[in-house]
C-alpha cells in the first residue's frame, strides 16, 4: 500500500494504480473513451491535491473516491455525449479470456474460461452502475464494505444491498438455483 | 428433506468472507450450494484475470503514463536558445566579413611566390562573402519561420 509520501511520485502512482482504475471505470461505464480520459484526469487530481490526502482512508480507496466522482462529473456535464453516439467504444474482456484457462490449454478449459467470462459480463451489463461499481470493488479489487463506503460515499447497507443485487443478478446469469 | 438454499444475501456474505456458523452447517451438507459457491468463485476469478489482461493490454496500448504538460518553463528556454544562436551566428559573420587592414601585417614577411595567387584568392573569398551577407539579409530568420510555423497553424 502507498504511503502519502509515496504520492510524490507520480510515476509510481500511475503503475500501481492506473489499471485497476481504469478497470473500475470502463466496466462501471462500459466506454473505454471514457474511461481511459477519466482515469488520466483523476490520477492528474489526485496528484496536484496529494497535499490534502489526509490519510484517513487507503490511497487506493482515495484514488477510487476520486476517479467515481470524476466519473460521475463528466457524466453529469454530458461532455460525451456525441461521442456516446457516434463512436461508442464497448468493453468486452470476452475474447481475452480464451487465454486464461489456467494451467489447462485443452479447448475445453479455454472454452469453459470464454464462457464464465461472458456469463459474468452479461451479468454486470444488465446491473446498474453503482452496483456495478460495487461489485468491481469487493469481488475483483477484494475491497471492504468500509472502504468501499467511503469510496462511493454511501452508507455501508445500502452499499451492502447493492451487493446483494449484484450478486442475485450474477446468480441468475451463471444458473444458479433460483 | 429438500433443505432451504442459501438466500442471496447469504451467498453474498460467504462470497465477502463474512460466513457465519449456520451458513458453514448448510454448506457442510448441501452439494448444490456448494457447486454453486464453487462455480461462482471460478467465474469471477477468470472474470478478474481476463479483465485486469484487458486493462493493463489497454494501459500499455497507450503507454503506462498520461502526457503530461510541458513546464511552463521550457518554451522560455527554447526561445532565448534560439535568439542565442542566431545573436552568436550575427556576430561571427560580422567578425569574419570585417575589412582586412594591411597595417595589422606590418611585421609579417610574405613570400614572394604568394603575392599574386594569394590576392585572387581573397578577392574571391570577399565575393564570396559578399553573397553570403546579401542571402543574410534577405532570408526571415524569425523563430516561427525556423520552427516551420505556418500563419494557418498559428490562427488555429
Amino acid at each position: 500500500m502507498l504511503t502519502i509520501s509515496e504520492l510524490d511520485d507520480f510515476e509510481m502512482l500511475v503503475r500501481t494504480h492506473r489499471a485497476r482504475l481504469l478497470r473500475l471505470v470502463a466496466f462501471s461505464t462500459g466506454d473505454q473513451d471514457l474511461a481511459e480520459t477519466v482515469v488520466q484526469d483523476s490520477l492528474l487530481r489526485a496528484y496536484n491535491a496529494r497535499d490534502n490526502f489526509r490519510g484517513d482512508c487507503s490511497v487506493a480507496t482515495w484514488l477510487r473516491a476520486i476517479a467515481l466522482n470524476v466519473m460521475r462529473d463528466y457524466q453529469r456535464r454530458q461532455k460525451f455525449q456525441f461521442w456516446k453516439k457516434a463512436s461508442l467504444t464497448a468493453v468486452s474482456v470476452s475474447d481475452a479470456a480464451t487465454s486464461l484457462a489456467g494451467n489447462d490449454p485443452s479447448p475445453e478449459a479455454r472454452m469453459l474460461a470464454h464462457e464464465q467470462v461472458q456469463r459474468v459480463e452479461l451479468a454486470l451489463k444488465s446491473l446498474s452502475e453503482r452496483q456495478r461499481s460495487v461489485f468491481i470493488m469487493r469481488f475483483l479489487d477484494e475491497m471492504e464494505l468500509e472502504e468501499i463506503s467511503v469510496a462511493t460515499g454511501l452508507p455501508a447497507p445500502t452499499v451492502k444491498t447493492h451487493l446483494y443485487r449484484a450478486v442475485k443478478a450474477v446468480r441468475l446469469r451463471l444458473g444458479g438455483t433460483r | 428433506m429438500t433443505l432451504p438454499h442459501l438466500t442471496d444475501e447469504q451467498l453474498t456474505d460467504y462470497l465477502s468472507g463474512d460466513s457465519l456458523p449456520a451458513i458453514e452447517d448448510h454448506l457442510a451438507a448441501c452439494d448444490v450450494c456448494r457447486r454453486e459457491i464453487a462455480s461462482m468463485r471460478a467465474s469471477f476469478q477468470v472474470f478478474d484475470h481476463a479483465s485486469m489482461e484487458w486493462s493493463e493490454r489497454t494501459q500499455n496500448a497507450f503507454g503506462s503514463t498520461p502526457r503530461r504538460a510541458a513546464p511552463s518553463w521550457r518554451p522560455a528556454a527554447a526561445w532565448a536558445v534560439a535568439c542565442l544562436a542566431v545573436i552568436a551566428a550575427v556576430l561571427l559573420f560580422g567578425l569574419l566579413r570585417r575589412p582586412v587592414k594591411t597595417s595589422q601585417f606590418a611585421g609579417v614577411t610574405i613570400p614572394a611566390s604568394a603575392g599574386a595567387s594569394d590576392t585572387a584568392e581573397l578577392s574571391q573569398d570577399n565575393q564570396l562573402l559578399a553573397a553570403i551577407d546579401k542571402e543574410l539579409d534577405s532570408a526571415d530568420l524569425s523563430p516561427q519561420k525556423m520552427y516551420g510555423i505556418t500563419e494557418s497553424a498559428k490562427a488555429r
